[in-house]
């Protein structure tokens, strides 16, 4: 059992605890000072150094280089941890700015039960890898009062702070475009967006799908098709991110890539797509 | 697959946060918005940076190349 989720979480997960959302978890942990080098930065992502050594941009140019692309990822993966903090945190690394896929019903759950304050911001990874600016990522309290000193990250309308309902109905239609939900604590503890991702303009996901880096972490749960229930819409087919469904009569699902976001079961029409724990099935148990 | 060497001139290429078609266009996002120094206000100090060079989609693409307004891009395959 991952000792983050133990400590921090409710029902096993570290995003189910509403204690995360609260302002003083994240004054605890200096969550403002930090997004504001984190979200003031992001555009140099990929050429801030990882603990001081090297850039993301070298790394994924050596990540398939035997040994030493092993090295790399495992140097670059370390500032991405799950397993809470043990030592002082490297805002240069994006440390603690961990990241993980999640169901549409788990991000409506958390926007109508447990986040405190939500706002709108312009989504920086839309921004910086495919210049597109759209108020897809849903902010909460710490990010809130960062937003006001980084207006380019802040709607047309200005800053829109959204009721539950609001947030719920933003993300069906999200879901709708085919976007992938994802959470973010910054730093752990305190929960601090829930994005709206697509690949490759996701800068964390693509790190994941393009370089295996860890940036972001799998979802909890693996879609598994029941074939007696299939009818044959074909809804599914084109509705994977990750490249783990492929419609041949009927879908097939690879678990090992599935991120189990349910983009695919969202949209069945028979239900016959299915979100099972990940650790109840051998081959992708304790695969983040 | 050969990582191509992509070019641009920065002296060509003088409005890259108001332009952006490159980075637009290009669908594996090979192109990067960025700012060279801490002072992000500054336009003047954004830059498009060809990140990831090793995802181009190669020869048979080259839409950058096309969409540029200045001809700042070059790539070399």
């Amino acid at each position: 059992m991952c000792q983050m989720c133990m400590k921090h979480g409710a029902n096993g997960k570290w995003y189910m605890n509403a204690r995360n959302y609260i302002r003083e978890t994240a004054e605890g942990v200096s969550s403002t000072e930090y997004l504001e080098d984190l979200w003031g930065n992001m555009e140099r992502a990929y050429s801030r150094k990882v603990h001081g050594l090297f850039d993301l941009k070298w790394v994924s140019k050596h990540v398939d280089t035997p040994f030493l692309g092993r090295f790399l990822k495992w140097y670059a993966n370390r500032g991405f941890i799950k397993d809470g903090r043990t030592q002082k945190l490297n805002i240069d690394a994006a440390q603690g700015h961990f990241g993980q896929v999640i169901t549409l019903s788990e991000a409506k759950q958390i926007v109508l039960e447990k986040a405190e304050e939500v706002v709108r911001a312009i989504c920086p990874c839309k921004y910086f890898n495919q210049g597109i600016r759209k108020s897809t990522c849903l902010g909460f309290t710490p990010l809130k009062e960062v937003l006001p000193k980084l207006p380019r990250f802040i709607p047309e309308n200005g800053l829109e702070v959204l009721d539950g309902e609001k947030a719920a109905e933003f993300l069906d239609q999200m879901s709708k475009e085919g976007f992938v939900h994802s959470i973010w604590a910054g730093p752990l503890p305190a929960i601090v967006a829930l994005c709206s991702c697509s690949i490759p303009s996701c800068g964390a996901l693509r790190l994941r799908t393009d370089f295996d880096i860890k940036a972001c972490w799998k979802g909890e749960n693996v879609a598994i098709v029941n074939e007696d229930k299939c009818i044959g819409c074909e809804n599914c087919a084109d509705r994977c991110q990750f490249g783990a469904l492929r419609y041949e009569e009927k879908p097939i699902i690879d678990p090992e890539l599935c991120y189990g976001c349910g983009n695919c079961a969202e949209v069945c029409e028979n239900n016959a797509i299915e979100l099972v724990d990940r650790n109840s099935i051998p081959i992708t148990r304790g695969k983040y | 697959m050969k990582m191509p060497n992509i070019l641009i001139d920065q002296d060509k290429c003088s409005q890259p946060e108001l332009c952006r078609k490159c980075v637009q266009i290009c669908e594996p996002c090979v192109f990067n918005i960025t700012f060279t120094d801490k002072d992000y206000h500054q336009p003047t100090n954004w830059i498009i940076d060809p990140v990831f060079p090793q995802l181009c989609l190669g020869e048979n693409c080259k839409k950058c190349i096309d969409v540029c307004p200045t001809n700042a891009i070059d790539i070399i395959f």
